[in-house]
């Protein structure tokens, strides 16, 4: 299994933090120093339970002043600004703001096409997920948000959480440098179990390769999540190969067509097929259908939908664009 | 250019392995998997592909064409090819080579190009290497270098075909005559079966061979001409020098040259004699081109020991511009003869061209005391014998009745009855025809032996005169017809070369033997040539003082290759120096001075063919290795179009489950 984090006696060069290594520890110190600059931002109000770090639309009792009110029958009389009364003979409470904590869910895909890349120079997106996954939890725990992972193939695997403090960094690096793929996957029904599975929505980031399921199921999942009260972001892992067939299927010599007899990694399902460029181009048109579909779904949900490929370095890119989302602040 | 032929004809049969390949080609193929995350795109994108049957048309791509190459390569190689020729230059030689090469060695072969200076040996040394070095694993070579011996060099593997080489490239020529003729018959002895005997003729081409012998070689000759690429090469030569007595004056010599010019233009040159090493004379002569020759002659001095002729002119074989003779030697290696006569006879004339032969002639009034002087023959010609013999070997011709052999009447007209025919006294003698007028009927006495004789006594006979061998002459040569014949001289050498050390000559014709007698006490004879090694000859033949058949006391030295003056050596058994002297070899030859090539040489020696039990690939070159090598060149490329795409190509990620 390969090493998310450095080892501390590692003699071994560190490697460019900018990109996802291949292989090697991906989670250099300058890495997660740059991570703890960062937290992970709520656009609704769903945090509840202990006070945290994030500032909330929530106002209660609390040092902290955010505004005057009209006293009204039912108002807590302890909160009554009696100095604004004896000055304008109005009843006003103090409204405080009050800053929450946040409850993070991560639905990592661990299903067996995850676990594919289309060269040896990048990392399979299993390997991309998690490392998104680590890096969002590494954040949300720095900032004592309360973390649950739940990586999931044909049904839920056993989570990691729920929890809290920067002391359970580490073992959630642990946990995902030992998570195994998981085999096929059904995406809308895990979707849907896991919304109704839990008492209390939170935010939820669904990190998949969305390759099970039409956009049609993705959207009626990410529907009731939503009604639920579910804050979803869809971080879709792609690798550059899905995107430029001939390379996942390979040219004979010269770069002409080559026959190939093409393998799902998940199902086996075979495919014997010559790449001509009539079959490349709607190969082209039904994928880029399929993304549109996608990304239509989940805009339409109020989804945040980010699309992440695994050549794109992951720090000056990944970030920045989670950063831009408004994912992470 | 011969066309290949194919040793194994059943090979073709393997081209049956081409219509297979074509059906490889025309199945449908399993091809490469490629592991992907889903099918779900590819399953619409590739909805019209139905490529599910077994079989489709052959394709016409580069991959079944070269497998279509590399098939027929292989396909033909099986039928093993053989060619000759261009084609043969192809392949590898079906049998293990046996190089004979003939190198030629003579006198002619020292001759320099005008314009690089490189001897013809040198370069035909450097054709000699050439050849060898087409040698590989198993073959074998033979060198012959020709000339005055035949030098006989053998390589039969590598380690010693590299000393063959190493001896080769510092090799001398032995100079002298080469006689192809004997070296081809030669080569035909060394011919060596299973294996393919080619011999190889390095030579300037001014040599001759005798057609048949060229037809019963068994094995084909390459001619390689050296030095022959310009125009006739001009060169003079003395090629004739001997000198003899003056008409006349018994002390005086005339001596006789002659200059020959071998080129194509008519040329006058200064031609210098010198005496003892002084000019004492020059002409010029008038050339006419084309090998004809022009005499010169002088009158020499009395008592000249060393006489040389010397055409100063500048031409590339300078060896044969001079020619010299040594009248007189200094020590006891000659032929002192005494002759006495009253009247001389043609007797005289035979014992003066005997070679070396210094003759004395006396009258038998000035003997009657004794005979004073050291020679080595004493001839009594119708004369009495004084009463004290000399010291010498004795010749009677028809001795004066009962002195000192007695006789038993006279045969007026004596025909032969009896001929001693092996005798050598009668080597090349032929006496039929021969007549003989009056002649004492000598008595047959003891230690008397008869070689030829006729009803009353003999004609020819041998004797002991006081414990001195002597021949007998019985008839009167002045009164047969035997003195018009050549019969008579070489009578007269036979009988001086058994009685008396033949004396050293005062010339060898380049490249032929010396052959001389040595003195009874000599048991070695040393030979120092102008250049080389000193030679040893140890004697064989009839013991000192032995009388009877025995053969004779000879040395032969053949290796008269180099011109120039050679020392000579008599020692005794215990090594003491008993006698010695000179002779001088000649380097100009009628035979090697003549630089031309010999025309139609290279016709007489294409008519050699191999023998067919040589075997069936003598000569042939076997293509199969130069077949698979271009059936691996193809399936390089075929590697090269066809995988290397596929190691570069990206990696299609992990194993299907």
């Amino acid at each position: 299994m390969r090493r998310l984090w450095p080892s501390r006696t590692s003699s071994r060069p560190r490697p460019d933090p900018t990109v996802v290594a291949v292989d090697g520890p991906i989670f250099t110190e300058a890495y997660l120093a740059r991570l703890r600059r960062l937290s992970v931002l709520s656009r609704s109000t769903l945090s509840a339970g202990l006070a945290g770090e994030h500032r909330s639309r929530r106002r209660g009792a609390s040092p902290e002043f955010a505004d005057f009110k009209h006293y009204s029958p039912g108002d807590d009389f302890r909160r009554i600004d009696w100095q604004a009364y004896a000055r304008l003979d109005h009843l006003f409470i103090r409204v405080s703001e009050v800053t929450t904590e946040l409850d993070i869910h991560i639905l990592l895909d661990a299903s067996s096409s995850m676990d594919w890349r289309g060269t040896d120079r990048t990392p399979t997106k299993f390997t991309y997920a998690r490392h998104l996954a680590g890096s969002l939890g590494y954040v949300a725990l720095w900032h004592f948000d309360r973390v649950r992972l739940t990586p999931f193939g044909t049904s839920l695997a056993p989570r990691f959480g729920p929890a809290q403090g920067r002391n359970q960094a580490v073992p959630l690096l642990r946990y995902l440098e030992r998570l195994p793929p998981q085999g096929g996957t059904d995406l809308p029904r895990i979707l849907n179990e896991y919304g109704h599975g839990r008492r209390q929505p939170g935010i939820l980031f669904l990190i998949s390769d969305l390759l099970t399921g039409d956009p049609e199921e993705i959207v009626l999942a990410m529907r009731g999540l939503r009604a639920l009260g579910w804050h979803a972001t869809v971080l879709h892992v792609l690798d550059p190969a899905e995107l430029e067939p001939l390379a996942m299927v390979g040219t004979g010599p010269g770069g002409r067509p080559e026959s190939a007899e093409l393998v799902a990694v998940e199902d086996g399902q075979r495919l014997r097929l010559t790449p001509t460029d009539a079959v490349l181009a709607r190969y082209h048109e039904m994928f880029d259908a399929w993304l549109t579909g996608i990304e239509t779904a989940c805009e339409a949900e109020a989804t945040d939908y980010v699309r992440l490929r695994t050549d794109l370095p992951f720090e000056t890119v990944i970030l920045r664009m989670l950063y831009e989302r408004g994912i992470v602040g | 250019m011969s066309l290949p032929q194919f040793l194994i004809p059943a090979g073709l049969m393997a081209l049956v392995a081409v219509p297979v390949v074509i059906f490889l080609h025309m199945r449908n193929t399993t091809p490469v998997q490629r592991p992907v995350p889903t099918l779900r795109f590819w399953f619409e994108a590739a909805r019209e592909q139905t490529e599910q049957t077994r079989f489709r048309r052959p394709p016409l791509t580069l991959l079944l064409l070269l497998h279509l190459l590399i098939t027929a390569l292989l396909a033909l190689g099986l039928a093993r090819p053989v060619a000759t020729g261009a084609f043969g230059n192809l392949g590898l030689r079906t049998e293990p080579r046996h190089a004979i090469i003939l190198l030629d060695g003579s006198t002619s072969m020292t001759a320099r190009d005008p314009v690089t200076g490189e001897s013809r040996f040198a370069a035909a040394r450097a054709a000699a290497l050439t050849e060898l070095d087409d040698l590989r694993q198993g073959d074998v070579a033979t060198v012959l270098v020709l000339g005055t011996r035949t030098l006989t060099l053998e390589g039969t593997d590598p380690a010693s075909l590299a000393t063959l080489r190493d001896r080769l490239a510092t090799l001398r020529p032995p100079g002298g005559r080469a006689n192809l003729t004997d070296a081809l018959t030669l080569a035909h002895d060394l011919l060596l079966p299973g294996q393919e005997d080619r011999v190889t003729v390095i030579t300037d081409g001014a040599v001759t061979a005798d057609p048949g012998v060229v037809e019963a070689l068994g094995a084909p000759v390459d001619l390689v001409v050296i030095g022959t690429s310009g125009p006739d090469p001009a060169n003079v030569a003395v090629t004739e020098l001997s000198a003899r007595n003056a008409p006349g004056n018994t002390n005086q010599q005339e001596l006789y040259a002659r200059i020959t010019n071998f080129g194509p233009e008519t040329v006058r040159v200064p031609v210098v004699l010198r005496t003892d090493t002084i000019e004492t004379g020059r002409q010029d002569a008038t050339l006419p081109p084309g090998g004809r020759d022009v005499e010169l002659s002088w009158r020499l001095p009395a008592g000249v020991r060393d006489v040389e002729v010397e055409i100063l002119n500048r031409d590339i074989l300078p060896d044969d511009d001079r020619a010299a003779l040594i009248l007189r030697q200094e020590s006891s290696l000659a032929l002192d003869v005494l002759l006495v006569s009253d009247l001389p006879s043609p007797l005289q004339r035979a014992l003066e061209v005997l070679p070396g032969a210094r003759v004395t002639t006396e009258t038998s009034d000035r003997v009657t005391s004794g005979i004073s002087g050291d020679y080595d023959l004493v001839v009594f010609e119708r004369t009495v014998p004084p009463a004290s013999l000399p010291d010498a070997a004795l010749l009677f011709v028809q001795p004066p009745p009962d002195n000192p052999f007695p006789t038993t009447g006279e045969m007026i007209a004596p025909t032969v009855v009896n001929v001693a025919a092996d005798d050598p006294l009668l080597r090349g003698v032929d006496l039929g025809g021969v007549v003989f007028g009056p002649t004492p009927a000598y008595a047959s006495l003891d230690g008397q032996s008869p070689v030829v004789s006729a009803e009353a006594g003999p004609l020819l006979f041998r004797a002991t005169v006081e414990g001195r061998r002597a021949v007998v002459i019985a008839f009167d040569v002045a009164q047969s017809n035997i003195r018009q014949r050549v019969a008579f001289p070489i009578l007269v050498a036979n009988i001086a070369s058994e009685l008396v050390p033949s004396p050293l000559p005062s010339a060898v014709p380049l490249g032929d033997p010396l052959g001389y007698r040595p003195s009874a006490e000599a048991a070695t004879v040393v030979i120092e040539p102008p250049a080389g090694e000193t030679v040893e000859l140890t004697i064989f033949g009839e013991d000192p003082g032995a009388a009877g058949d025995a053969l004779p006391r000879q040395v032969t030295f053949a290796d008269t290759g180099q011109p120039g003056t050679y020392a000579v050596t008599e020692r005794s058994a215990s090594g003491e120096e008993l006698a010695g002297g000179r002779f001088v070899v000649n380097a100009g030859h009628p035979a090697e001075s003549d630089l031309r090539p010999t025309a139609g040489l290279d016709g007489v020696l294409a008519a050699a063919r191999a023998t067919s039990d040589e075997g069936v690939g003598v000569g042939l070159n076997d293509l199969w290795p130069a077949l698979v090598l271009a059936a691996l060149i193809v399936l390089g490329l075929e590697w090269l179009l066809t995988l290397w795409p596929q190691r570069r190509a990206v990696y299609r990620g992990q194993t299907a489950p």
